[in-house]
């Protein structure tokens, strides 16, 4: 896995308070505490995370996904997967400060790095997908679908047909999907 | 069942969507009726 990581997490409830601080309380964390949780989460291991999957063969991914208040389909266009595109994937793309969110690696090798983040329109959360691209390759919705089936992502909705006929001749096919 | 349902999308449902994703509403009680479809049993 990527550095020994199968994810990066951001959850600032995980902040701790440190006895020798003089700033902060036991239960309220001091904002040097919340800083130094940024500085390591952001400055250190979001760069070397990054760094791991050009490694990999991640060159240039496109991020996509159902997301915000009205859960629209959008996607970026594609960019190079940097430290710079992870976090304006985790925290730019919305305007709350107050989030909590999930790199997901598990499938960094079959092309895909999954985010679930929550915020103030999505506090139960959405997913946002990071396909591994080509440099010129664009994604539309059916594609997306597509990836997620090949990837086992998603389950491929089960479809029936269901043929009317008359005096053993067809007149109708009415394709159910599930 | 889906759990991620986003508030714009909770804003637009209805008695009809509620009970299609859910299977119940709240005016099952004839007390709450909170959407502008939600059947209404006459006295």
């Amino acid at each position: 896995m990527l550095l020994g990581y199968k994810e990066w997490i951001w959850d600032e409830s995980e902040v701790e308070s440190h006895d020798d601080c003089p700033y902060c309380e036991e239960e309220y964390p001091c904002e040097y505490a919340y800083m130094e949780y940024s500085d390591w989460n952001i400055g250190e291991l979001l760069p070397e995370l990054s760094a791991s999957l050009m490694d990999l063969g991640w060159e240039y991914g496109i991020a996509t996904g159902y997301v915000g208040w009205l859960n629209q389909f959008g996607n970026t266009e594609v960019k190079e997967v940097d430290s710079v595109f992870l976090k304006y994937m985790v925290f730019d793309t919305i305007n709350d400060s107050h989030i909590t969110a999930k790199l997901d690696f598990t499938h960094v090798e079959s092309g895909v790095i999954k985010l679930r983040r929550s915020h103030h329109d999505r506090p139960m959360g959405e997913t946002i997908y990071i396909f591994q691209c080509e440099e010129d390759e664009v994604l539309d919705e059916d594609e997306y679908y597509e990836k997620l089936y090949e990837l086992g992502l998603k389950e491929r909705p089960k479809s029936h047909t269901i043929v009317i006929t008359s005096d053993d001749t067809t007149v109708g096919e009415w394709e159910v999907v599930e | 069942m889906r759990e991620d349902w986003s508030y714009g999308e909770l804003a637009n449902f209805t008695h009809t969507k509620q009970v299609e994703e859910f299977n119940f509403c709240l005016c099952e009680e004839q007390e709450d009726f909170p959407y502008e479809d939600c059947p209404r049993e006459e006295n």
